[in-house]
C-alpha cells in the first residue's frame, strides 16, 4: 500500500517535555495513537501523562481507562509522578473507566463486542468533557479475552466510535506479547501514529529510549530519542540535535572577560558558539570559565553554571574570591549554580534537568564544569549525543556555552578532546611547560571558528586578582599541542628531544 | 422447593444479537426445567450508569445474580451447554473416567 499525498493532519501538542518536538508537533488530533514497549519502559507513565499535562498545560480534561492495574494503584503511581489525579477526579477534569478485571471474570461463550466498555467511555468522556483518552493497555484484553480474532474485531469497534466522537486516543501495548504484536502489525495500517519505548541495555547501561515509528502523513523526526523518568515530573524526551543547520548565525561578539583574550579570539567570543576550555588539573579552566560567567553579569546578563566537579558551596566561595558580585547575582536570581554528582544520575538525566534549567533561567551564559567528569558515567554514544545535544541547545537559544575538558597533564590524546575539537567553535587550551627548574603554565586559543584569531602561545599567571595573559612566547615547543589538531604555530622552534 | 434465579443481560441497543441472547437464556432455562427465575435486560445505550455499576466491558454479557456468587458469561450463549454449566442451570457433566478410554 502506497501512501498518497498525505493530507497533513493537525496535531495535538501533548505537552510532554521534547515529545512534541521528535513527533513534530504532537499526536495527530482525533485520531488513535498506539503505544508499545515492553514491560517496564513507561508505557503506563505516558499513558497517564498524556492526560496529566492535557490537564496541566491546556485544560483538556481527560478519560484514563484501564483494562489491566486497579484505578488505586494508578492514582498512587500518578501521585509519585507529581500528577494529582485525585484531586482532578474531584474537580470533573479527570474520570477513570475502571474495566481492570473482577472477581466474576466469567466465561466466554459465543460472540461478543466491547460495546459495553465503549458505551462507558463515551458517557465518561461525555461527563467531563473530555478532548484526550488514554487506554492502558489492550494487551490486556488480549490476555483476558482468548479469541484474538474477536478481540481485534473487539477493539476495531471501540476505536471507531472513538475517532466518531473526535477524541485524541493513545492506546498502549505490550511489545512483547505476541498477540499485541499481532495486532500491531495490523495496527501498522489501521493506527495513526505508533510510538515505540524501549528500554534496553546500551554496555553497561541501561537506556530509555522514544521513538515515532509512524506518524501518518506527518513530518516527524525517525530514530530514537533518549528519555527520562522522573518522580516527580514524569517522562522528559531529550530531542538531539534539534537545531536547523540553516539558521542563521550569530556575528554579535561576547566579551571573554579578559581583554587579551578577547583580542587572541578577534573580538571575543562569538553569541550562539560552544567554547572548550582543555587543560590538565589545576591549570586554570575554572578560573577562564568563572571570569566569563562574571563578565557576563556585570554587563546584567544571566548566567548558569552546572557543575560535576565542586560542591555548590565550594563553587560559590571560588567564585566569591574573583568576584564581589556573584552574591547580588544569587539573590537577583541571574546566576544559578546546578552542582552534583555526576554519579547522581544518568547523563539524560542530568541533560533534561540542564534544559529545565534554562527554560526557566533563559541564561545568557553558560558553562559546564566538566565534560570529563561526565563522561566518566555514560558510554561512548550516550556522551557523543549529550554533546551534541548541548551544542544544539546553545545554538538554536543563542546562547554562549563555555565546556570545560580536562586533559592529561602535559600531553593530548583524549576521547573528550577528540570530540569537543569537532563540535567546538573555539578552543582554548591551558598547559603546564617545564621551563628550567619551574613549571609554567601557558594559554594559546587552538581555533576560533569563523573569524581571525591569533594562535600564539602565551604565558600565563594567576594570582588574587585573577588571570593575567603575558606576551606571545616565541618559540613554543610544538609538544604542547595535541597531536591531531595542530594549528599554525609561528616560529615555532624544533620540536625538544 | 427450587430456588429463585435472577438474571441481568447486558446489551448494546435492541440488536438482533440483544434479542438472541435474552431468547438464548429463556430456551436455557427452560430446557433445564427452570421455572423460578427474573431476566432483568439493561441496554447500556439506555443505561451507561447501569453499564459502569456493573463494569461491563464485552457484550452481551448475562450475569447471574442470585443465587450467590455473582457469576457472568459473556457473549451471545451460542454454545447452549457451557453456557448452562456456567449458570449453574444444570448438574456440572460427570468428569471424565480417570484413565477412561477414549
Amino acid at each position: 500500500m502506497t501512501d498518497e499525498t498525505p493530507v497533513p493532519l493537525e496535531r495535538l501538542a501533548t505537552g510532554i517535555a521534547g515529545f512534541d518536538r521528535i513527533a513534530g508537533g504532537g499526536l495527530p488530533v482525533g485520531r488513535d495513537t498506539l503505544v508499545v514497549g515492553e514491560s517496564g519502559a513507561g508505557k503506563t507513565v505516558l499513558a497517564l501523562q498524556f492526560l496529566a499535562e492535557g490537564i496541566r498545560q491546556y485544560g483538556q480534561p481527560g478519560v484514563f481507562v484501564t483494562l489491566g492495574e486497579q484505578p488505586d494503584d494508578l492514582r498512587r503511581n500518578a501521585a509519585s509522578l507529581g500528577f494529582d489525579v485525585a484531586g482532578w477526579e474531584q474537580q470533573g477534569s479527570w474520570r477513570f473507566v475502571d474495566a481492570s478485571p473482577t472477581d466474576d471474570e466469567g466465561v466466554v461463550v459465543g460472540g461478543f463486542d466491547f460495546s459495553g466498555l465503549t458505551t462507558r467511555i463515551l458517557e465518561a468522556v461525555r461527563a467531563v468533557a473530555a478532548t484526550r483518552v488514554a487506554i492502558d493497555s489492550v494487551s490486556a484484553a488480549f490476555v483476558r479475552f482468548a479469541d484474538a480474532a474477536a478481540v481485534r474485531w473487539a477493539l476495531h469497534g471501540l476505536l471507531s466510535a472513538l475517532k466518531d466522537a473526535g477524541v485524541t486516543a493513545l492506546l498502549t501495548a505490550e511489545g512483547d506479547d505476541e498477540l499485541a504484536q499481532e495486532y500491531v502489525r495490523i495496527s501498522e495500517h489501521a493506527a495513526d501514529a505508533i510510538v515505540r519505548l524501549d528500554y534496553r541495555l546500551l554496555g553497561d547501561r541501561r537506556r530509555r529510549t522514544v521513538e515515532v515509528v509512524k506518524l501518518r502523513g506527518c513530518r516527524h523526526r525517525s530514530g530514537a530519542y533518549p528519555f527520562t523518568i522522573r518522580a516527580p515530573g514524569g517522562i522528559a524526551a531529550v530531542p538531539l540535535g534539534g537545531v536547523a543547520l540553516s539558521q542563521e548565525v550569530s556575528d554579535e561578539r561576547v566579551s571573554t572577560g579578559h581583554d587579551e583574550l578577547d583580542a587572541m579570539c578577534g573580538g571575543g567570543f562569538f553569541r550562539d558558539s560552544v567554547v572548550i576550555v582543555a587543560g590538565a588539573t589545576g591549570s586554570g579552566k575554572t578560573l577562564v570559565a568563572t571570569t566569563f560567567l562574571v563578565d557576563g553579569l556585570a554587563r546584567g546578563e544571566r548566567a548558569l553554571f552546572v557543575g560535576f566537579e565542586e560542591s555548590a558551596g565550594q563553587v560559590q566561595r571560588n567564585m566569591r574570591n574573583w568576584s564581589s558580585d556573584i552574591g547580588d547575582a544569587l539573590e537577583q536570581g541571574r546566576l544559578e549554580l546546578l552542582c552534583r554528582y555526576p554519579e547522581s544520575g544518568s547523563i539524560e538525566e542530568h541533560l533534561v534537568d540542564i534544559i529545565d534549567r534554562l527554560d526557566a533561567l533563559r541564561p545568557q551564559r553558560v558553562v559546564i564544569d566538566s565534560l570529563t567528569a561526565l563522561e566518566r558515567i555514560a558510554g561512548e554514544q550516550a556522551f557523543r549525543e549529550f554533546v551534541m545535544a548541548m551544542t544544539g541547545l546553545v545554538k538554536e537559544r543563542r546562547i554562549t556555552g563555555m565546556y570545560t575538558v580536562a586533559t592529561s597533564l602535559f600531553g593530548a590524546g583524549h576521547p573528550t578532546e577528540a570530540q569537543g575539537s569537532v563540535l567546538a567553535d573555539t578552543i582554548i587550551l591551558l598547559r603546564y611547560l617545564e621551563a628550567g627548574a619551574s613549571f609554567s603554565r601557558i594559554l594559546a586559543v587552538l581555533k576560533m571558528r569563523g573569524s581571525a584569531h591569533d594562535p600564539r602561545v602565551r604565558g600565563i599567571t594567576i594570582d588574587a586578582q585573577g588571570l593575567h595573559i603575558g606576551e606571545p612566547l616565541d618559540s613554543a615547543p610544538l609538544t604542547v599541542f595535541p597531536e591531531r589538531d595542530t594549528p599554525h604555530a609561528p616560529d615555532a622552534g624544533p620540536p625538544l628531544p | 422447593m427450587e430456588v429463585e434465579r435472577a438474571f441481568r443481560v447486558f446489551v448494546a441497543g435492541d440488536s438482533w444479537r440483544s434479542q438472541r441472547v435474552v431468547r438464548a437464556l429463556h430456551e436455557l432455562c427452560a430446557k433445564h426445567e427452570i421455572s423460578q427465575y427474573r431476566v432483568e435486560v439493561v441496554d447500556v445505550l439506555q443505561d451507561p450508569a447501569g453499564a459502569e455499576r456493573d463494569r461491563v466491558l464485552a457484550l452481551p454479557m448475562v450475569m447471574r445474580v442470585a443465587p450467590a456468587p455473582v457469576v457472568r458469561v459473556v457473549g451471545d450463549l451460542s454454545d447452549g451447554w457451557l453456557a448452562a454449566e456456567v449458570l449453574g442451570l444444570q448438574e456440572p457433566a460427570p468428569a471424565a473416567d480417570e484413565g477412561g478410554g477414549p
